[in-house]
């Protein structure tokens, strides 16, 4: 879909090209982050996709086409485009921000209006309150939301994204992530996101493509495989001596739950739940209620030597869950922060559906670093 | 001390006649209306020369960055030119009257109006520029819709500065024989003393043209969408 061909960029009066030779793809549908540090040429080599720099040598494909044989205009108008400072137009309505490129296109009045309700819905603003609003008026992450709906109003199949939620708080960085991955599933935009930040690479890129300064290609692979086989010393430098704990942010609860262990019931004797234990040998037993709802849980400890008295009174509460589609590295940081070894995974009704484990956790890290000893 | 108060008393008596010769009776209120249209005549003909040649001129030297000091310091040099120099100059090619009092204003209006259009122009965020040619805006667009737009608030103040100072040197192309508020000042001037209420009146006008068209602009200014604090 995007397609360079041996690009170098050497600026005037530069006596070193900012990208040099670069060949890479990205193919239709794919999300490929480029990052590496400061001077790596990552934002030059997203710019000459859209020719705001041209390159010294080389060609760019876009859609099978030599963008350097296209009208730069017509080029631009077919490609979503999104930068860190967003520019929005201040002295536009919201509406008028996310029609500029579809009134250049020429679209019919009640055409824009429909796609720009449309499309505020789609980024989470309330098009009645918005569409008349000017930028001023909105938050920091409400404008890039605004700047993410113009990027998308002609439906372009290429987007850039050059640092887009660099200059937003974390948390709401964190939900405009979250919200984009969920918008990009099915909209399936073949996407060049650049970022400086290796975490946000990893969490939002289905490629990910690290340069050496001088924009030198250092590997360009999936996420895992960056993780765990990095290239060489540059990208495993790069990627950080925590790349273990990083991979847990590329895997799923409920890849890796346990959802067949040993359950207790708060209607059950204090004889039969002990019995349990010991053949589990457990020192702990999570009890659920009649319908399955987590109810908390109960340690060896307490129950030992205790026949006569009721489950519930020995019940202890649960400190902390998690679900199946959390990641695991938002489960370890919970299990580490409380200091549990065992982390119940409860569905939007808080029935237990599995547990996670410490142990999980670290084997996960621990195969990752077995690769990148073994490399 | 008593000469001082003698005059201040002397001030207020020619203030208050200056506003009668506005009134049929004492007054001459078809003449105050004849001069007050020569001097917005003068005016807008002059800041419509000077918007015209400067606006072009200030978006040209942002383009064309090498003609950015000689255009400015040639403005400047003009505005340097004490006014009656100016005329000096121009009163063996053009005559006297309108013609030279309007070229000679238009000259001293071009270094605020140039100036503040390319200040405006280059003060547009590069970040707004940036998007807007990443949408796939051609140049012409980018100049029409997103730089003027955004500068507008500083040209504005540029053409503020302009017409107030059109204003009050229109007075003195009376001098050289064009019509304006400046007729009532200098037929005082040459009356000794007996006529102060005509300077009063000739002045009391001019200041009132500028005060006008200064709230207007202003007016103008915070009605921007956008831009305007609402």
């Amino acid at each position: 879909m995007i397609h360079f061909n041996n690009i170098t960029k050497t600026y005037p009066g530069a006596t070193k090209p900012s990208v040099d030779n670069l060949t890479m793809s990205v193919p239709e549908g794919e999300t490929c982050v480029v990052i590496g540090p400061s001077g790596c040429g990552k934002t030059t080599t997203m710019k000459m996709v859209n020719r705001l720099i041209e390159p010294t040598e080389g060609e760019i494909y876009v859609t099978g086409r030599n963008i350097l044989k296209q009208d730069p205009v017509e080029l631009r108008r077919n490609i979503g485009y999104v930068i860190q400072q967003i520019g929005l137009f201040p002295h536009f309505t919201i509406r008028d921000n996310i029609a500029v490129v579809p009134k250049m296109l020429g679209w019919k009045k009640s055409r824009i209006d429909r796609r720009v309700d449309e499309l505020l819905e789609i980024v989470g603003l309330e098009p009645t309150h918005f569409r008349n609003s000017y930028p001023r008026k909105l938050s920091g992450g409400q404008r890039q939301r605004v700047g993410v709906a113009r990027a998308l109003a002609a439906d372009p199949p290429v987007m850039l994204m050059d640092e887009p939620f660099g200059a937003i708080d974390p948390i709401t960085r964190d939900r405009l992530q979250n919200e984009f991955l969920r918008l990009q599933k099915p909209m399936k935009k073949t996407i060049m996101f650049v970022t400086h930040d290796i975490d946000e690479a990893i969490k939002m890129g289905t490629l990910v493509c690290i340069l050496q300064v001088g924009g030198v290609l250092q590997q360009l692979d999936t996420p895992s495989n960056i993780l765990s086989s990095p290239a060489n010393s540059f990208v495993a430098d790069f990627v950080g001596s925590d790349r273990g704990l990083k991979k847990l942010t590329l895997v799923r609860v409920n890849e890796v739950m346990k959802t067949d262990f040993p359950v207790g019931r708060h209607d059950e004797s204090t004889n039969e739940i002990l019995r349990r234990m010991k053949e589990s040998d457990l020192d702990s037993l999570f009890i659920t209620d009649e319908i399955g709802k987590l109810a908390g849980y109960v340690t060896l400890e307490a129950i030992q030597g205790q026949p006569q008295k009721k489950m519930s009174q020995m019940l202890q509460g649960i400190i902390a869950t998690t679900e199946a589609e959390a990641t695991m590295k938002d489960a370890f940081s919970q299990m580490l922060s409380y200091g549990i070894r065992y982390l119940p995974v409860v569905d939007e009704r808080s029935k237990l559906v599995g547990m996670v484990t410490s142990d999980d956790a670290q084997r996960l890290v621990e195969q990752t670093n077995k690769v990148l000893m073994s490399t | 001390m008593t000469d001082f108060l003698q005059d201040l008393v002397d001030f207020f008596i020619a203030f208050k006649d200056g506003i009668l010769y506005y009134f049929p009776g004492t007054g001459q209120p078809e003449r105050v209306l004849e001069f007050l249209w020569g001097h917005l005549l003068i005016t807008f003909v002059t800041m419509f020369f000077a918007i015209v040649i400067s606006v072009p001129l200030g978006i040209l030297i942002t383009r064309v960055r090498s003609l950015y000091e000689p255009i400015i310091k040639l403005a400047a040099m003009l505005y340097t030119v004490p006014s009656l120099a100016m005329f000096g100059i121009l009163i063996p090619f053009v005559g006297i009257g309108f013609t030279p009092t309007v070229i000679a204003l238009t000259l001293y209006s071009l270094l605020a109006i140039i100036r503040n259009t390319a200040v405006g122009i280059n003060g547009v965020d590069r970040a707004i520029i940036e998007s807007a040619r990443g949408m796939g805006m051609k140049n012409s667009q980018i100049l029409l819709q997103v730089e003027l737009p955004l500068a507008l608030p500083v040209i504005l103040a540029g053409i503020r500065i302009a017409i107030i100072s059109t204003i009050s040197l229109a007075t003195l192309g009376s001098y050289f024989g064009a019509d304006s508020l400046g007729n009532l000042i200098f037929e005082g001037i040459s009356a000794g003393g007996t006529r102060n209420d005509k300077i009063a009146a000739g002045a009391i006008g001019a200041t009132l043209l500028a005060i006008i068209f200064d709230y207007l602009i202003s007016r103008i200014e915070r009605s921007l969408p956008g831009i305007a604090q609402k």
